[in-house]
């Protein structure tokens, strides 16, 4: 099972991918991810994650539209899976029980 | 201000080194990006991360894959000394019973160099044709191996050649015949005629027609 267990990026990329729904191929999954984080995201990292959620069953993929400034490049849009989404939500609530409780954590800002 | 194109090396180190299947849209994604403003120090950073992050994904995730990479161009190497270097060889040699003067100004160290280059060349296609996808993570693989065979001959004739001169030559013709295989390889696993991007455009023309 341990194969099926989300990792930190892995999860950043899937929920990403749910926030876009339609729209999610590379840049503006990259856009998202960096606005959130404050930090530059590989685009050769985002597809390497989306490749192996793609293996595991947990997005999948559709080849889209071509644009003069992509270089006459076509898009590739992910979608979510039903197994994406669960893994997504049992992810958060490891986290969530993980968090609960951590004195560190609570109340203060540090 | 970014000039309107990007940096075409860039272009043609991602089209051959970038893991994966999805070449053309990451590139068509940098592009992209590119467009709206990004600095060429920016696609050059993409650039190199993403061809350092597909390595260390290919290794950690298809170790089997990079190991018969590197079998396979091995494998490619021994059959080329086989079938031609040693029948050359053989036959310098007969020729040079006659010709001993040839062996004095280092003729033979000098014709060898082509057949070492020729057989990168090999290895570097034996590469490209099996492991096209995974390309940046089996030069590696091979570069180590290289470096772990033909560094303690090195290391040992450069600690010769540094108390006697007469070993100099040795030494230098050790380098060469490290290097002219080394160049082999690159040119022939980077010298692919029909990259993804070639493959895109020919698809997308056939589907258009």
């Amino acid at each position: 099972m341990a194969r099926d267990t989300l990792g930190g990026f892995e999860l950043q990329v899937l929920l990403a991918v749910m926030r876009l729904g339609a729209d999610a191929y590379g840049v503006p999954i990259a856009d998202t991810i960096e606005a959130a984080s404050g930090r530059e995201v590989p685009a050769g990292s985002i597809y390497i994650t989306l490749d192996r959620l793609e293996e595991k069953g947990l997005v999948t993929s559709r080849l889209g539209e071509s644009t003069r400034e992509r270089g006459g490049r076509a898009k590739t849009y992910f979608q979510i899976t039903g197994k994406g989404v669960r893994a997504v939500r049992q992810a958060r609530r490891t986290l969530v029980r993980l968090w609960s409780g951590v004195p560190q954590l609570e109340g203060g800002t540090a | 201000m970014t000039a309107s194109r990007p940096p075409r090396l860039a272009d043609w180190l991602l089209l051959r080194l970038a893991s994966g299947p999805r070449r053309d849209s990451l590139i068509g994604d940098l592009h992209e990006q590119y467009q709206r403003g990004r600095s060429t120090a920016w696609y050059w950073r993409q650039t190199v991360k993403t061809i350092l992050a597909g390595i260390a994904s290919d290794l950690r995730r298809h170790p089997a894959e990079s190991v018969h990479a590197l079998c396979a161009g091995l494998g490619a190497w021994v059959l080329y000394v086989m079938l031609i270097v040693g029948p050359a060889w053989w036959l310098f040699e007969r020729v040079m019973l006659d010709y001993q003067w040839m062996r004095r100004v280092t003729v033979l160290p000098l014709a060898w160099l082509p057949f070492e280059l020729i057989g990168g060349w090999i290895v570097g296609r034996t590469v490209l044709r099996f492991h096209g996808e995974r390309l940046a993570a089996s030069l590696l693989l091979l570069a180590l191996a290289g470096i772990g065979t033909g560094l303690p001959r090195l290391f040992s004739l450069s600690a010769n050649a540094w108390g006697y001169p007469n070993y100099r030559p040795q030494l230098w013709f050790q380098i060469a015949s490290l290097a002219a295989p080394t160049v082999g390889v690159i040119v022939g696993a980077l010298s692919d005629l029909r990259p993804s991007e070639q493959r895109f455009l020919i698809k997308n023309r056939s589907s258009a027609d």
